[in-house]
């Protein structure tokens, strides 16, 4: 049974993080003629959002270790590389041993993506969150930041770090989601 | 200089001019040394550090003199003095003076008038005249003389409106091109090249009024704080350093605009700017060369004076983004048409449920 403070947090943090790849592709890719919404806008929803994430973020982490939610997280984690290669195996040459009436490939995929489904989100708790909190805070002080790194204004290796990130972020969103339609939001939203 | 003195010098070298003018009459080089004699008779008075004097009927500071090696290197440095005060100058005391504005010259019809060119003067003064800086004095007198960005005009007397509020405003002059394009020392942008000397040039006379704590009668009472009047922006002080004022207070429709819109209505968009095709390119940086990439980034002539989100794009993690965004979508929309494939009858084989 996940908590209800745990689903509350989920959704909560799965709006903030939508917005935050939104207003990221419209602080990127807007052109000096179109812009998916105001770009001011954009910017002070990008750093509230993500000042919000950040709270969220921190929150998760010392409730988590307070309540002892951190242990499913721990059990999950192991032997979770194992699974998802045994799985990996299972996928390409079936399951050996279970003959003709083993499960399907399809069978099989949605029980590796469910694998890929936990690590996915451990890995984000554990360090994709963190950096994308670490690059985007350090950007909201860029008077605090080198003049210059290899000749160029100093800003930039924390922004492209900032950006590579939110881009691995804006995968993992689009992965969560389309796993999510295969292991049902059931989990997420009445708790089991 | 005590003001005999400088008396005694003017009626020296006028007598000098008179002599030398009979010596070389017949001379081709005439004319040029007449204007040269002429120019020495200005300066013996008028050459100097800027030195104001403030007639108290006036209520204005006039510049008294001029730096010459600021004056030559300027745009208007090979003008002779009465080329432009046209009238009461020659001789001194000066009367019934009368000094041409910028535009009894501009746009030039011959000598610079390709020069001149690109600067469409009618829609610039069209523009001017929908501005603040135009339809709040346009009452006043037009006057050229010691108005100039530099030297700002003295405290005005403060007068107060029919309501009783003070208005700081009454300016003893009409507010004209030569308040911020002070024709002594002003240098056209595509002369500096420089960026960065672009924008110390070109904030100058804005700041003049409206810095913090700006005095006179053209200051503007109503933001005593540049930071504060512009603290709705997203790291106002990089901002204010690092922008030109009229790159925002001003349309991007054209390269050189002289429209002001009020308030926050002076912003253009900032993804004019903060945008792979930003309006910068065209304007701040119009004379140096944008074409070059180091490092992988766009724009990098920008980079080099500071980071501009959206204008300073990495093109190697654009690729990869399109990259891997296409394979994830792909991935995602093969296993999704799979999904619905193996569904239809005959298409999937019942199985035990897998560990989850």
């Amino acid at each position: 049974m996940t908590p209800v403070w745990v689903r509350v947090w989920h959704w909560a943090i799965a709006i903030l993080f939508v917005i935050l790849v939104f207003t990221g592709v419209v602080l990127t890719y807007s052109t000096s003629r179109f812009a998916l919404m105001d770009y001011g806008l954009a910017d002070t929803l990008h750093q509230v959002t993500g000042i919000l994430f950040s709270i969220l973020i921190v929150l998760f982490a010392v409730a988590a270790g307070v309540s002892g939610y951190w242990r499913r997280y721990q059990r999950r984690w192991q032997n979770l590389s194992a699974r998802i290669r045994r799985f990996g195996g299972y996928l390409v040459r079936g399951v050996p041993e279970a003959g003709a009436d083993g499960p399907s490939r399809l069978e099989l995929s949605r029980g590796f993506l469910i694998l890929i489904q936990q690590w996915l989100s451990i890995l984000s708790l554990l360090v994709l969150s963190p950096l994308l909190i670490v690059t985007g805070l350090v950007l909201l002080y860029p008077e605090l930041l080198p003049e210059q790194v290899a000749g160029l204004g100093g800003i930039w290796p924390f922004a492209l770090a900032h950006y590579w990130v939110g881009l691995i972020g804006a995968l993992f969103l689009l992965f969560h989601i389309y796993i999510g339609t295969i292991a049902g939001f059931k989990r997420m939203i009445r708790g089991r | 200089m005590p003001c005999t003195l400088r008396c005694v010098l003017s009626a020296t070298l006028a007598i000098a001019s008179v002599i030398l003018g009979f010596c070389v009459a017949a001379s081709p080089a005439a004319a040029r040394s007449s204007e040269a004699i002429q120019r020495l008779r200005c300066l013996a008075c008028h050459a100097g550090a800027n030195r104001l004097t403030a007639p108290t009927k006036a209520a204005q500071t006039r510049g008294g003199t001029i730096s010459i090696p600021d004056f030559r290197d300027a745009d208007h440095g090979q003008i002779h003095c009465l080329d432009c005060h046209s009238k009461g100058f020659a001789n001194f005391p000066h009367r019934g003076m009368k000094t041409e504005t910028c535009m009894d010259c501009h746009p030039r019809k011959e000598e610079g008038a390709e020069d001149d060119k690109p600067y469409d003067f009618d829609r610039m003064r069209e523009e001017y005249e929908g501005t603040v800086h135009f339809t709040e004095f346009k009452h006043a007198k037009e006057k050229c003389c010691g108005t100039s960005t530099g030297k700002p005009v003295h405290a005005a007397p403060e007068k107060t409106d029919e309501t009783g509020n003070a208005h700081h405003k009454a300016a003893e002059q009409r507010f004209t091109c030569e308040h911020c394009h002070e024709p002594h020392y002003f240098k056209a942008t595509k002369r500096i090249r420089d960026p960065q000397l672009i924008l110390a040039n070109d904030n100058g006379p804005c700041l003049t009024c409206h810095k913090d704590g700006a005095a006179g009668a053209l200051s503007d009472p109503a933001e005593p704080s540049l930071l504060a009047a512009h603290r709705y922006l997203p790291h106002a002080e990089l901002h204010l350093s690092g922008t030109r004022c009229v790159d925002c207070h001003s349309s991007v429709a054209s390269t050189v605009a002289h429209d002001l819109p009020l308030g926050k209505k002076a912003d253009q968009g900032c993804n004019t700017c903060h945008s792979l095709d930003s309006v910068l390119l065209t304007r701040l940086y119009r004379y140096v060369d944008t074409s070059g990439s180091e490092l992988g980034f766009h724009n990098v002539r920008i980079l080099k004076d500071g980071y501009v989100a959206g204008a300073n794009r990495h093109k190697w993690t654009d690729l990869a983004a399109y990259a891997l965004m296409s394979l994830g979508l792909a991935l995602v929309l093969a296993h999704g048409a799979w999904r619905v494939l193996a569904r239809r009858p005959g298409g999937a084989r019942c199985g035990r449920e897998v560990e989850s």
